[in-house]
């Protein structure tokens, strides 16, 4: 693994998405650092300075993957570290990285399997000012069975993490626990905030936390004290986000206590259509635990979706020249209208402009309806409370023979958001890239470029 | 308003096929229980762990090794299951398709696969996702994942399949699971052509002169099939090739040697069984293989509610067949089969029944046992 010194690897910088609302300023791709495999790149702002950290290496049997880090100046993402922060380098493989940003320090989870049987849970404290690694490797959720897939959020006290961990026979529990600014569990015993859920998300806004999870073919959720962990009460009157896609999921809020919730419906392209479309949507959850996509009909096969009858589309498979999703229909699937197909975790943040900022991944489908190929993400802003589209879409990374995926969205200073993605390129190694996001409110008649960052 | 129409009828056609239902169970039906080997049911994902733990993702496809060891590929990842059941990659991550050849800390596979042992301490894989034939062997140590033959590069082929050696050949869509003879000769269904490997890449199709049809007894090189996402294939213990012909409804027997393919099984329509010649299938035979333990053919259905055998001329239900069942686990004759997959026989005494069941896009692994064989829980 080798970190880049600021090398530009990309201009897509410069071009002023000017749209119902919003502008945005895409600054230049910038290569963090590369290495054979590095994975799952996330971010996080605090103490004036972004800290990025990604799983480097494969963890698979007889294999190692490790955490690592590094901190970026926010104006010109040039790197703080001269090398990678090691953030976990313990045997065996520590997979699937997350931060929350406190005040002056990040805490970084991740899922650990050095023990051979199964997956704990683990963090480390990093200090913002000087990457020091405050609070090394200390077990959060360290028990018999799975507990995975964490995530954190600061809560303006402590951190609040929460995981899936495994309760009864065969069965995931979403968990969590506090954790102190000083890499300290406060918490004897984890808080379960559902009894049958995975693959959680959390982000916090005022007093209260938003734990979402994953529920069968739903998005589930529930509010909590951010302050003592606690369960307030189910989402909604049935304690869904949304009904109809329940994975990837990841949460931003405007401040006001209310909370933007962005998952996906994973399918991939078959030529007869069978798994469904792929897509990304978005459902809002109020201050008071309301959730207006709750009960909102998608339709068979989504349908709504497909047509775009329903308000919280980001992005959806369409079938072709129809606006119904024909599966097995005769002749099979012969492709979307545009001949990409939404893949992957989604990204969500704030805009600071009245808005929230998605981001996603579209692949192209291959000419034999089993594939897809050249991986690019793509910028949205809608509006908070309406939900109409507020930036219109566009590319924000891949393309020109480069693959960008996993995509996060950091909310930054002033209004700004960093971007951070997996970069792959045949030939090269593979990188994690960044770029960042100024968004700003457009000026009637703006013209369509504007200097870049 | 269309496609709910379109739905209820296919409902109703469904259980109109489930109530002309023949179920005839084995003798010993009620010894057999019914319980989820692996696959949490809740996971998530693609995750790794404890068996009840772990977390799959579209189609699985099993294998065995001698000791006990197993391979499980799902979803863009093969899994290593060790003696004790702890699901590892072998190769693969989870979200990350491709057909990246390589160290396995850096290849990428296919989201749907299935697997044999290759007969030299490899994996074949046919990669359905990516077209292609590819291997995990090892060397210098660690794993690697190597393309055998076809190029996800090049478009499907139209008419007739292409053969050649390695990259030369091209596949359209691998409806079966991929098998291997003794001396590591892959054979898979491509569409409706049977194609042969072998080790070296070279890939010859067997019924050039056949493709998609009716079924017949005819010479192999002009022999029809109807397979559908799912139709699989197994070896049988005379050294024959022994294919679940889905939409024909029937299982076909490939008799390599004097180059002749029969109908073995069916051809019949509806979950009925019994004597061989007088048997049928709902939305199967899905998956086939031969148990040579018990001297027999296990099959099921892709979209079925059954697991059955084929010994001695006729076919019985050994699992399910009852379509209003609720839960899998539980005493054979009232499990509730999901969409069915991959089987596979454990070596070791017992030899216990795995088979995959799923539901939606994604499954579990279940196992059918006999509870008095058992000497305390071996996983």
């Amino acid at each position: 693994m080798k970190l880049l010194a600021f090398l530009s690897i990309a201009f897509l910088g410069g071009v002023l998405a000017a749209a119902q609302g919003l502008e945005a300023v895409v600054g230049n791709e910038v290569s963090l650092v590369e290495g054979d495999l590095l994975v799952r790149p996330r971010g996080a702002f605090a103490g004036g300075v972004y800290l990025v950290a990604w799983q480097d290496g494969w963890p698979g049997l007889n294999a190692t993957a490790d955490i690592a880090a590094v901190r970026l100046e926010p104006a010109t993402l040039k790197p703080l570290d001269p090398a990678p922060i090691k953030v976990c380098a313990a045997p065996e493989a520590q997979s699937r990285p997350a931060i929350a940003a406190g005040k002056d320090a990040f805490l970084v989870v991740w899922q650990d399997f050095r023990n051979g049987k199964d997956h704990d849970v683990r963090g480390a404290i990093v200090e913002a000012r000087t990457g020091k690694v405050a609070a090394p490797d200390f077990g959060i959720a360290v028990r018999p069975h799975n507990q995975a897939r964490p995530e954190a959020a600061w809560t303006g006290e402590h951190f609040l993490v929460v995981w899936q961990e495994l309760r009864g026979r065969d069965t995931y529990a979403v968990m969590g626990v506090r954790v102190s600014s000083e890499g300290k569990v406060l918490d004897a015993e984890p808080v379960v905030y559902a009894e049958s859920g995975a693959a959680p998300a959390v982000c916090v806004s005022g007093d209260k936390a938003l734990v979402a999870w994953a529920d069968g073919q739903a998005s589930a959720g529930a509010l909590v004290d951010a302050q003592s962990g606690k369960l307030l009460k189910a989402v909604g009157a049935k304690g869904k986000v949304n009904t109809r896609c329940p994975n990837d999921i990841a949460i931003a809020h405007d401040g006001a206590g209310g909370f933007m919730v962005v998952s996906a419906r994973e399918s991939f392209p078959n030529p007869w259509g069978w798994p469904g479309p792929g897509a990304v949507l978005c459902s809002r959850v109020n201050a008071d635990g309301s959730a207006p996509e709750e009960t909102t009909n998608y339709g068979y096969y989504l349908n709504n979706v497909c047509a775009r009858k329903v308000p919280n589309v980001v992005d959806t498979a369409t079938w072709g020249t129809s606006d119904r999703w024909q599966a097995g229909a005769p002749g099979g699937f012969k492709g979307t209208a545009d001949g990409l197909w939404p893949h992957g975790k989604p990204g969500v943040a704030w805009s600071g402009e009245g808005s929230f900022l998605f981001v996603w991944v579209k692949g192209k489908i291959q000419p034999d309806r089993l594939n897809l190929a050249g991986y690019e993400v793509w910028l949205r802003g809608m509006d908070a409370k309406t939900l109409a589209v507020t930036l219109t879409d566009r590319r924000v990374a891949g393309g020109a023979g480069a693959d960008a995926n996993a995509p996060c969205l950091v909310a930054g200073p002033s209004g700004e958001c960093l971007l951070v993605h997996e970069r792959v390129k045949a030939g090269e190694k593979m990188r994690v890239a960044a770029a960042r996001l100024n968004i700003l409110k457009a000026k009637p008649g703006a013209p369509s470029e504007k200097g870049h960052l | 308003m269309k496609s709910h129409a379109a739905a209820v009828l296919v409902v109703l056609c469904l259980r109109l096929a489930q109530a002309g239902s023949v179920v005839s169970y084995v003798g010993d039906i009620d010894q057999w229980q019914v319980e989820v080997f692996a696959g949490s049911a809740n996971p998530g994902g693609i995750l790794e762990g404890p068996a009840l733990e772990a977390g799959f993702d579209h189609h699985g496809s099993l294998c065995f090794l001698p000791s006990g060891e197993a391979y499980f590929a799902t979803g863009g990842v093969v899994f290593h299951i060790s003696k004790e059941g702890t699901f590892r990659f072998l190769a693969g991550l989870p979200g990350m398709y491709g057909c990246q050849d390589g160290p396995v800390t850096r290849a990428t596979l296919g989201l749907q696969s299935s697997i044999c042992l290759d007969g030299k301490g490899g994996l074949y894989i046919g990669d359905r996702s990516n077209r292609c034939i590819r291997r995990l062997l090892q060397k210098d140590g660690g794993w690697i994942v190597e393309t055998v033959a076809g190029d996800p590069s090049k478009p499907e082929w139209k008419d007739k399949p292409v053969d050649g050696t390695g990259r030369e050949a091209v596949f359209k869509y691998l409806h079966s699971n991929v098998v291997a003879d003794a001396q590591g000769t892959a054979f898979i269904m491509d569409d409706n052509f049977l194609r042969r490997i072998t080790p070296d890449g070279k890939v010859e199709t067997l019924n050039p002169q056949g493709g998609s049809g009716k079924p017949d007894d005819a010479p192999l090189e002009s022999a029809r099939f109807s397979l559908i996402m799912g139709g699989g294939m197994c070896f049988g213990p005379e050294g024959a090739l022994y294919v679940a012909d889905r939409w024909n409804h029937c299982i076909r027997k490939v008799d390599l040697a004097a180059r002749q393919v029969t109908i073995a099984v069916g051809p019949g329509t509806g979950y009925r069984d019994g004597p061989e010649k007088n048997c049928g299938f709902h939305d199967s035979p899905g998956h086939i293989v031969y148990d040579p333990y018990r001297k027999r053919f296990n099959t099921n259905g892709v979209d079925d509610w059954g697991l059955r055998a084929w010994q001695n001329g006729e076919m019985r239900t050994i699992a399910g067949g009852v379509p209003n069942s609720k839960a899998l686990e539980g005493p054979a004759r009232e499990s509730r089969i999901g969409w069915c997959g991959t089987f596979a026989l454990d070596p070791r005494p017992p030899h216990e029944i795995y088979f995959w069941s799923g539901h939606g896009w994604t499954g579990r692994i279940g196992r059918l046992y006999r509870p008095a064989e058992r000497k305390g829980d071996n996983r």
